[in-house]
């Protein structure tokens, strides 16, 4: 078969006046005003704070539609940190940009799929206020909270600020651009207070931000306070970053690569900070990385990534100990040893397929070592090793043993 | 920061002299000559000059050395006038050159400033729209119409306007600043001004609010991509908020720093608007001096420019130093 690497203007067209249609629809779902009856739903198990169920986000593009995460599961248990890794555009930042629905519209969109959240909201009344039952010693009023579980892929957008920075928040991979520059570190970490605490006042604000840099471990928190973004080295606007995304108790915490602009020195004590606020918050973290020794460190379950899929998933035990899937085993071959004197790196040869044209079969079969015949069929179901390992690969369906 | 602005007229002085030497220079390499000129429409009844006259009338005008040494000598002497707050006497309208400048800015002035605030009235909204619709219906609407506004050539326009709004429909007085055949006092003295500006300023606001918007709208789309307007929506704020006070403020940055760069155009006059709609503006008065070959009153003309030139820039670096917190002047 020829394979063909040019489209022709005749064809980019048709293929944009397809997109731009299913581009639309999804958009203007997106935006349309819903009954909150309408994203509520249930968790599968209440033991977990997260589920994301079948999800698919897809970009629009004149090339064709990409399909950047292409029918993930998995789950965030309550008070764990799960990590997920995988090599760059396998779509593990998609997702947790489809969790917060961060994505750029109109051309990153969530197909289809269930993101099923636990949230602890205010209790509301018919307007969307919430109801004050009373107030504490200092005269604030007190808000009563509730659980509700929300699909979050089916929320309008103007009910997302619900979740975002109260519920959820993230901490993003790049510290350097990721404050604003022309306003105060205090004026940004104040505006979470106020968005989410109903009747903050600006001492209490300010009280708050002056709290949460202390305990990201910030020395001279009020002069920080008082700083704008340029003023700081990139380790301590991460922590800034970590200290606003700390402000409002969220219950899940996304971490999109915290480390990865950062010297290793640094990276050591921001991961140092992370591991110590997970025993201090009340919440689960969601750690995405392609560095599997922060992974060996910090989570307890880990997600593997490849082309859009979950290929693999377990605990950080089963993971590292007894991988299976072929790219987790060459991924773990890859990793940098202290006892190896090999002069080279072991790396998994060819590369990841065109996202535009997936094959119908496994994603990994043109560079996996251990192909069998079946590999040519069908991609492979989800295949259970124990209660919490998963695989998706056709040696270990029953019958395959070697 | 004082030392900063002292330094930076300090500096100034150096580049308008700089301004000063060219300007003069290419005047008096100009084809045409006042005095030649002048010579033509005299003599053009049939009477004959003589040439002790000629010679006599250059001497006036101090043009009679042509030579490298003449002209230098030329510049110098204007140098020298200068340091005595002297810009000379205009050829063409007799008078100093400061007292037609003085006379003639006002309603230059006047037309620059309101059609420059209903500029950017108009101009920020519309950029701000188009960049968070982009690609929309919206957005395609605004960048059509806008792109209209910049390919017209004012001349073609402002005429248009003119047809049709005081010509066919007669809303309007087609030319002049003031009904010479009235005299209003008062209120009324101020309607019959607005009257007589408001197919002028229209033209204008018309064919520059392209820019602007364009402006506006790519620094927007490029604020929108950043990162940390991905952060401010992560914090849960609404997409009012993220727009109006996270991306607004940083947009604001270059639309600022432009502000300040208008300064010498809200003086200079609409050279080809004033002629259209035949305004006694100061870019009227300075195309028909351009024409005589006007030396004293180029030069003052093109020197008051300069220098508004000058105090700009050191403007718009001040004003980026106070939106730009990341800036520092030393």
């Amino acid at each position: 078969m020829a394979e063909k690497h040019y489209l022709t203007g005749k064809e980019i067209r048709k293929i944009a006046k397809e997109n731009k249609k299913a581009m639309m629809a999804l958009e203007k779902e997106k935006w349309k005003k819903k009954p909150e009856s309408e994203f509520l739903t249930t968790m599968k198990d209440e033991n977990n704070i997260l589920e994301i169920d079948n999800l698919n986000t897809y970009f629009f593009t004149d090339q064709g539609v990409v399909k950047a995460v292409n029918g993930v599961s998995f789950n965030i248990p309550l008070h764990k940190t799960v990590g997920i890794v995988g090599e760059s555009g396998c779509g593990k930042s998609v997702t947790s940009m489809s969790v917060m629905r961060l994505l750029q519209g109109p051309q990153g969109q969530i197909a289809s799929g269930e993101i099923r959240f636990k949230a602890s909201d205010y209790k509301r009344d018919a307007k969307g206020n919430p109801i004050a039952t009373g107030t504490d010693e200092n005269g604030n009023p007190i808000y009563e909270t509730e659980e509700k579980i929300y699909d979050i892929a089916k929320m309008p957008m103007n009910e997302i600020h619900r979740i975002r920075g109260r519920q959820i928040s993230m901490i993003f991979q790049e510290p350097m651009t990721s404050l604003n520059p022309v306003f105060t570190i205090g004026n940004q970490l104040d505006e979470v207070t106020f968005i989410h605490q109903p009747g903050a006042t600006k001492e209490s604000a300010k009280a708050k931000s002056l709290e949460m840099l202390n305990l990201v471990g910030i020395a001279a928190p009020e002069r920080v306070y008082n700083s704008y973004p340029h003023e700081l080295s990139g380790g301590m606007r991460q922590r800034v970053m970590i200290s606003m995304a700390l402000a409002c108790d969220p219950r899940l915490i996304i971490a999109d690569e915290p480390t990865t602009a950062l010297d290793v020195t640094i990276q050591a004590q921001i991961l140092e900070l992370l591991r110590d606020l997970k025993e201090k918050m009340d919440g689960s973290i969601m750690l995405i990385t392609h560095d599997l020794g922060v992974i060996a460190e910090m989570a307890d379950y880990v997600v593997v990534m490849y082309a859009g899929r979950v290929i693999e998933m377990g605990t950080v035990r089963e993971i590292f100990h007894n991988p299976m899937h072929p790219y987790t085993i060459g991924l773990q071959k890859s990793k940098p040893t202290m006892q190896s004197d090999s002069d080279t790196l072991f790396n998994i040869p060819g590369n990841v397929p065109n996202p535009i044209n997936m094959p119908k079969h496994c994603f990994f079969k043109e560079r996996c070592d251990k192909c069998i015949k079946k590999c040519g069929g069908e991609y492979p179901q989800m295949i259970k090793i124990s209660d919490t390992h998963f695989v998706a690969c056709h040696l270990y369906e029953e019958g395959e043993n070697e | 920061m004082l030392k900063y602005i002292l330094k930076r007229l300090g500096l100034a002085i150096l580049i308008l002299l700089g301004v000063s030497l060219i300007i003069y220079t290419l005047i008096r390499c100009m084809p045409v000559s006042f005095i030649d000129d002048k010579i033509a429409q005299l003599s053009q009844g049939g009477a004959t000059i003589p040439e002790e006259t000629v010679q006599n009338m250059k001497k006036l005008y101090g043009l009679e050395d042509d030579s490298f040494k003449g002209i230098i000598m030329g510049y110098l002497n204007w140098l020298k006038n200068l340091c005595k707050f002297d810009f000379g006497t205009s050829f063409k309208y007799g008078v100093p050159v400061t007292q037609v400048i003085k006379e003639h800015m006002g309603v230059s002035f006047a037309v620059a400033l309101i059609a420059t605030i209903f500029e950017f009235m108009i101009a920020i909204p519309l950029g701000v729209t188009a960049a968070t619709h982009q690609y929309s219906i919206r957005d395609y609407v605004v960048t059509i119409l806008v792109m209209i506004g910049i390919s017209l050539p004012s001349f073609f326009f402002g005429q248009l306007l003119k047809d049709i709004f005081a010509m066919k429909l007669g809303w309007f007085p087609p030319s002049g600043i003031l009904d010479g055949t009235q005299s209003l006092t008062g209120g009324a003295l101020l309607l019959d001004y607005a009257r007589h500006m408001f197919i002028p300023i229209l033209t204008v606001v018309i064919l520059s609010i392209g820019g602007r918007m364009r402006m506006t709208r790519t620094n927007m789309l490029e604020v929108l991509n950043s990162d940390y307007i991905r952060t401010a929506r992560a914090k849960g704020l609404k997409e009012k908020k993220v727009i109006y006070k996270h991306a607004f403020r940083n947009t604001l940055i270059p639309l600022v720093t432009s502000l300040a760069g208008l300064l010498p155009s809200l003086f200079s006059g609409a050279i080809i608007t004033e002629q259209v709609f035949d305004l006694p503006g100061i870019g009227n008065k300075a195309f028909q001096a351009m024409v005589a070959a006007d030396i004293p009153f180029i030069m003052g003309y093109n020197m008051f420019l300069a220098l508004l030139s000058v105090i700009g820039v050191l403007l718009a670096d001040l004003m980026y130093a106070w939106v730009d917190p990341r800036v520092k002047l030393s």
